[in-house]
């Protein structure tokens, strides 16, 4: 019979296994850079800054930036 | 774990690993089965990577978690980002991960299974897994700095030059290499071709529905393109069975190589989220699905492998390629054991996303290892094949004849039993009207891994789709590697061209981006066309000067590895790049010397062009045929220079470092690191 506590650790890995695969697989690209920008901004309070981008323009930039040099290898 | 216990499991994985290699080394007339292959290579690469890697780590580079990566001083959430290292390791891989190690053990089973894995797993454990971890480790410490950059900075600025040179000229040749696999695997392949061409508008669908619908939905996007590629596998079939449609989908060779051609320059001038992008996406989980998928069905199925130890073509008469197993095993195989091309991946993108400096190992040193063990299964599917059958898909129909039976009795007669029904029976099975001559290592390969998928799910009526599966998998990374490669060698061209006109160089002006993705897309579609007009199957030719290539690269790579170490006053560690480099530069010159000046027709480019001259000058040949020797003379000599010009710049460049490491050693000129200064680490101050 499932204890709870397993229960729990089967969710707990499953969670870890979804965050590894939303991390590899860049779909949780932009979560991190909204992240990242909102770090820096407190750690910069003076820094004049633009909006961080939106989704679709982070995605477009970030596929211009990955295909504009050596990605894939034979 | 107690120290005990550590120590009990690694004295197991080492005995275990030295049970496993004398059983597949030592076989006499038995049947090896394949699971031996699979602990050989897994316990050598544990114990490679806790203890050499680990060595590397601690003496040779002297890695420093108290110091902050580039993608801790330089995070942007852009470029920079520091990275998990399990995640990062998912990303290095699908990045180095491509059809090289697939296709090159494949061919190189010619010669039996031991030297191929011999070399795939000592190759790589010494030299590839070496190569990308100090290369990516010298790119961390300089930002993230390229290796041609690596190479002005740290040799000279002449050096710099020919390693972006020779970066060009590879990927020429590389394209080239993987579009002819391609091709062989497609021709007079309604199933195969129509379930590529279906991928391509789903691939743009995917890449619609990431751009306008979701941005940046990468996995639900993908799980829809999976499920519709599934879906196109399948219709594959119904067109084949189709009479009218497999007719409109059955193309020839030289058809094909001119479909690559147009995909590969509209992939590079499109826009990348239309095409590229989702296309790539896809490709990476399909790789990393397909290669779990065949590790486990060799442990399910646990395949007997029907190749012998050694077969008689290491004399060199080989009828996939000719020439003897030295150099040219070592050649064949670059991929799996060690890639130069892999130096391009370590010094770009991943030592920016770095957490810490003690990742590096697992990241640089283990992605490679899983990329040799993709080779190790390679060889098994391939030498899991009767080996009778193996050579009807991998010999060209200028060595065994163009009909079933002539082709059975010729492989009959170099000891290999193979009955015409056999092969017939097999084209059948797997929904292909012929298997013959089907060179470049793709369909035997696809035949290998469906006998083994079938054997866990489906059985053989499944053996069609599975086959099928597999080529759209092969497919798919050589497309993959084909788009990526045109639209990088594109702006490689248009920084050349700006040289003599600077708008030419500005990467959004059509008129520069229609011009360089016409010229990159000549170059390798040229080389190409030439290989799918060889009656001899081209891949002989192509296949070796790839391989050439590819490793004069890795000699580049690990000349500048070893001067970086020489500066870092690691000099009595050097021997860590200085051997693999030195093996290296032995089989690399000794096969260009044997492709240029070989005086057998089947190997040396020169021998054969003059063999051409001969038939030319003797007369009595019809009008196409002495087109066709003209031609091929033409091609002979381009070969050959190209073998000869990558030799050379490679020896200009050993030369320019081996001045370089004299002066340093004697104390006439100062060493001095281009590393980017020591700042503290904050996580390292956030663990006090």
């Amino acid at each position: 019979m499932n204890s709870p506590r397993s229960t729990a650790h089967r969710a707990h890995y499953v969670r870890r296994v979804w965050w590894w695969l939303r991390q590899w697989s860049g779909d949780a690209a932009y979560e991190n850079y909204l992240a990242g920008f909102a770090a820096h901004r407190e750690a910069h309070p003076d820094c004049p800054h633009q909006q961080p981008m939106s989704q679709k323009q982070f995605w477009l930039d970030s596929l211009e930036r990955r295909y504009s040099g050596i990605s894939r290898c034979c | 774990m107690p120290k005990l216990a550590k120590f009990f499991v690694w004295v197991t994985l080492a005995v275990l690993g030295a049970w496993s290699l004398s059983a597949i080394a030592f076989e006499r007339g038995e049947p090896v089965n394949g699971v031996w292959f699979i602990t050989a290579s897994g316990c050598v690469y544990l114990l490679a990577h806790r203890f050499y890697a680990a060595f590397l780590a601690a003496r040779v580079l002297a890695l420093d978690d108290t110091r902050a990566t580039p993608a801790e001083r330089l995070e942007d959430g852009r470029d920079f980002v520091p990275t998990t290292r399990w995640v990062l390791l998912g990303h290095h891989f699908a990045a180095i991960a491509g059809p090289g190690p697939l296709v090159g053990p494949t061919l190189a089973a010619q010669f039996g299974y031991l030297p191929g894995t011999l070399w795939l797993i000592f190759g790589s454990v010494l030299g590839g897994c070496v190569q990308d971890f100090v290369i990516l480790f010298c790119s961390m410490r300089r930002d993230g700095r390229s290796i041609g950059q690596m190479a002005r900075d740290e040799v000279n600025p002449r050096a710099g030059r020919i390693a972006l040179f020779a970066v060009l000229a590879i990927m020429v040749i590389l394209l080239a290499a993987v579009g002819l696999v391609l091709v062989n695997a497609l021709k007079e392949s309604p199933w195969g071709a129509s379930t590529l061409i279906l991928t391509i508008p789903i691939a743009m669908l995917v890449g619609c529905y990431m751009r306008f619908w979701r941005p940046g939905r990468v996995l639900e996007a993908s799980l829809i393109g999976f499920l519709l590629i599934l879906f196109a596998v399948v219709a594959g079939r119904w067109i084949a069975e189709s009479p009218s449609w497999a007719a409109a989908f059955t193309f020839t060779g030289g058809t094909l190589a001119i479909g690559v051609c147009i995909y590969g320059f509209l992939a590079s001038a499109l826009p990348v989220w239309l095409l590229l992008a989702p296309r790539d996406y896809l490709s990476a989980f399909i790789k990393v699905g397909v290669v779990l998928a065949l590790a486990l069905g060799i442990l399910l199925v646990r395949p007997v492998v029907h190749m012998p130890a050694l077969t008689q073509f290491t004399d060199g008469n080989g009828p996939v390629f000719a020439g003897k197993i030295f150099p040219f095993c070592f050649i064949t195989i670059a991929c799996g054991a060690i890639s130069g091309f892999h130096a391009l991946v370590a010094s770009g993108t991943t030592p920016r996303l770095i957490r810490r400096e003690g990742d590096a190992p697992l990241i640089g040193y283990g992605s490679m290892l899983m990329e040799s063990f993709v080779g190790v299964m390679a060889m098994v599917a391939a030498c899991a094949l009767e080996p009778g059958i193996y050579f009807a898909i991998n010999s060209p129909a200028g060595v065994i004849g163009t009909d079933a039976a002539t082709a059975a009795a010729k492989i009959t007669s170099w000891g290999f039993p193979l009955r015409a029904e056999q092969m017939q029976q097999l084209a059948q099975d797997v929904g292909e009207q012929s298997l013959l001559s089907r060179v470049g290592g793709a369909p035997s390969l696809a035949v290998g891994m469906a006998q083994i998928f079938s054997q866990t799910i489906g059985g053989g009526r499944m053996l069609g789709i599975w086959y099928h599966f597999a080529i759209m998998f092969e497919a798919m990374f050589i497309l993959t590697v084909l788009d990526a490669g045109t639209r990088v060698g594109r702006f490689m061209v248009q920084e050349v061209l700006g040289l003599a006109w600077k708008p030419l160089a500005r990467p959004g002006w059509l008129p520069a981006v229609l011009l360089s993705s016409a010229l990159i897309v000549g170059a390798w579609g040229y080389l190409l066309y030439v290989g799918v007009n060889d009656p001899q199957g081209g891949i002989k030719s192509l296949w070796p000067l790839f391989g050439i290539a590819n490793q004069l690269l890795a000699t580049v790579a690990l000349v500048v590895a070893t001067t970086i170490l020489i500066k870092m006053k690691k000099a009595r560690w050097a021997w860590v790049t200085l051997v693999p480099m030195v093996w290296l530069i032995v089989i690399t010159m000794s096969a260009a010397w044997e492709k240029i000046f070989s005086p057998e027709v089947r190997i040396g480019f020169l021998a054969d062009a003059e063999a051409k001259q001969k038939l030319l000058d003797a007369g009595g040949l019809s009008e196409a045929a002495a087109s066709s020797a003209r031609s091929a003379i033409w091609n002979d000599w381009l070969d050959a220079g190209l073998a000869g010009l990558f030799a050379v710049l490679v020896l200009v460049l050993l030369l320019e470092a081996i001045g370089e490491w004299w002066r340093i050693l004697s104390g006439r000129k100062q060493a001095v690191l281009n590393e980017a200064p020591y700042v503290a680490s904050r996580w390292t101050e956030a663990r006090r």
